[in-house]
């Protein structure tokens, strides 16, 4: 019969198998922490990076909406609340002659709803090509050309793609492109020319039950505004409340609403950080104590070895390889589960955190996990270097006694 | 063979020094097989984990072969102890998670040599009349067969010399009988044995009789 050749891992693993249940409980453990380490550096990334995209993509230096509809732009633009609000737009032409404004396009927002008229519930922003400096740019990392009559461009959360037809109020639209995900509103938005998103809006007043749009011609629900970099958002938005008060239009400065998410979002994850890092020591030091308290038990057993010719150096190298091996398997089943979780239920997160998320994409999750592998792995190991020292310190440590 | 002179070893109780062993002095040749007895704490095993280079003399000199072990680094010691010593620990000596025959490999695992350890540990699992419990855990086996093992371990790698502390302490009469065998038969293939027991009834298996007291050998 083949026997097996007797090496540090496998005589390792053989201890480790042999106390199993002790094994378990401290692969549990380091699985323990390392799947909450996962989850939280993976959750918290993708809320960064939702941030840092939104922060691209909503290149106005203000927008300007009516007066009570600020914090419907802010779900749309940052959860895709489907939301509908409108001003009249020939106020384009007045905020035009304010020095200072350099470009301005007018956006028309309407929102669907799922029936046998419309193929979802989704946010039509309906845009100037000609004028628009927001939406284009980023429209072309998908798509060489802008919407034209009859055509749309669907954010990534709508389910089409390019070449489908999409039913709105009635009506087939060509979808042209499918945008990347942004973790924005954006994603649940479908883009239109102006001239599409008026009959849309035409053809919406025809269906039965439909509530009358307001009055008006040049009807726009936003106007994106591009300043000139010496003139401040902040005062722009202070003379729209104080000397333009009667148009009841509003400035909402998109770099402020960043900077407010953004500050909760870093207390939120500073936080994270913080109980993260207290359960990953309170984790080690749990570890410690076990393995220290398994040391005690197992003198007589290191004092054969020592017996039998075992270098202190050898022993140091059977005792790291077992508990670098808890920290391995305990680290591995940790992202496994991490993984699980993360991935098949990414867009479920996403809609539970409620505000702008963007998974890390394939490689950048990869590097996280792999971090965190690396970290909790090492808990292993650093929780044997107490026990370790102790072993080298006393020339008695091995020394088997009667009784012990 | 082995040489150890003027030897102490002390230890403290609390804050009052004692030796263990003092002022020690003992000559051993390959034909000996030297029976260590004396009362429980007189400095048996202290004597025996000196020998092996386990533990360090506060002073005195102890060398086997013409080499003196005192003065050797522990890596280079404990290769020494690998080679030359056989060493049969108090009580259950063997590696709980280890098979059998894993066991008596096991000196190997530390120093690899080239020839066939697993046929050599079959030859020496036989000897000891326990061959067909190989592949079976330390557990599954009576106090006698655990002896066994630690026996045919301890002859692994060939030792000039065989230590064995208390080797029949938790063993009957009939099993002690058969464990006093083997060691006899040991030393009759040309191996020093030097024993350490409280049972005076040993005393008539070996060749030399020394007694400790106190952490003096007497002979």
């Amino acid at each position: 019969m083949k026997v097996r050749r007797l090496s540090t891992f496998s005589i390792s693993a053989a201890n480790l198998l042999h106390r199993r249940y002790r094994t378990l409980c401290l692969v549990i453990l380091v699985a323990w922490i390392t799947l909450i380490m996962a989850i939280g550096s993976v959750l918290g990334t993708g809320l960064l990076n939702g941030v840092h995209t939104t922060q691209e993509r909503l290149g106005a230096d203000a927008i300007v909406v009516p007066r009570n509809a600020s914090r419907d732009l802010e779900g749309a633009l940052l959860t895709g609340v489907p939301s509908t609000f409108y001003i009249d737009g020939n106020y384009t032409a007045d905020l035009q002659l304010i020095d200072g404004v350099e470009k301005l396009s007018p956006q028309i927002y309407v929102s669907t709803f799922k029936s046998e008229h419309c193929a979802a519930q989704v946010q039509v922003i309906g845009y100037e090509p000609k004028t628009d400096f927001v939406i284009t740019p980023w429209l072309s990392d998908r798509t060489t050309k802008s919407p034209e009559y009859g055509e749309v461009v669907v954010g990534n959360s709508v389910y089409r793609n390019s070449g489908d037809e999409m039913l709105i109020f009635g009506r087939n639209y060509k979808v042209i492109a499918r945008l990347d995900k942004t973790g924005m509103g954006f994603d649940q938005c479908v883009f239109a020319n102006m001239e599409t998103t008026r009959t849309m809006i035409a053809d919406y007043e025809e269906l039965p039950g439909s509530i009358l749009m307001p009055e008006g011609e040049n009807l726009v629900s936003a106007i994106m505004v591009d300043l000139r970099d010496d003139y401040e958002p902040k005062d722009f938005a202070i003379l729209l409340l104080n000397d333009l008060k009667k148009m009841k239009i509003v400035a909402v400065l998109p770099q402020a609403m960043i900077d407010s998410i953004s500050k909760n979002l870093d207390l939120t994850i500073t936080i994270l950080i913080f109980l993260v890092g207290a359960l990953w020591i309170l984790s080690l030091i749990v570890l410690a104590i076990v393995i220290t308290v398994t040391l005690n038990e197992r003198k007589r057993e290191f004092g054969v070895f020592r017996a039998l010719g075992a270098t202190r150096r050898k022993l140091l190298g059977i005792f790291f390889t077992e508990s670098s091996l808890i920290g391995i398997v305990g680290a591995g089943i940790g992202i496994g589960l991490a993984s699980l979780v993360i991935f098949p239920f990414n867009l479920l997160i996403e809609e539970a955190l409620d505000t702008t998320y963007l998974l890390p994409d394939v490689s950048d999750s990869l590097f996280i996990l792999l971090g965190v592998f690396v970290i909790s792995a090492a808990m292993g190991p650093l929780a044997s270097i107490y026990s370790a020292r102790k072993m080298g310190r006393e020339e008695t440590f091995f020394i088997i006694r009667d009784g012990e | 063979m082995l040489t150890v002179q003027n030897v102490n070893k002390e230890y403290r109780r609390g804050e009052t020094p004692f030796f263990a062993v003092e002022d020690a002095n003992l000559q051993v040749e390959n034909s000996d097989f030297v029976c260590v007895t004396g009362r429980s704490g007189s400095g048996k095993s202290t004597l025996i984990n000196l020998i092996s280079g386990l533990l360090r003399p506060d002073s005195g000199s102890i060398s086997l072969d013409g080499t003196a072990l005192d003065t050797m680094r522990d890596d280079a010691l404990s290769h020494f102890r690998n080679t030359h010593i056989g060493h049969i620990p108090q009580g259950h000596s063997l590696i709980s998670y280890l098979s059998v025959l894993d066991n008596v490999r096991l000196p190997y695992y530390l120093y690899p040599r080239k020839d066939d350890v697993t046929a050599r540990a079959r030859d020496l699992l036989d000897l000891v009349g326990i061959l067909h419990l190989q592949n079976d855990a330390p557990r599954n086996l009576s106090g006698g067969e655990l002896k066994r093992v630690a026996i045919a371990r301890s002859l692994i790698c060939e030792p000039a010399l065989l230590l064995a502390d208390e080797p029949t302490s938790d063993l009957d009469s009939v099993t002690t009988a058969v464990v006093m065998k083997l060691f006899s038969e040991i030393h009759r293939r040309g191996t020093a044995v030097i024993l350490v027991t409280h049972e005076e009834n040993l005393i008539a298996y070996s060749n030399r009789h020394l007694i400790m007291e106190n952490g003096r050998i007497k002979e």
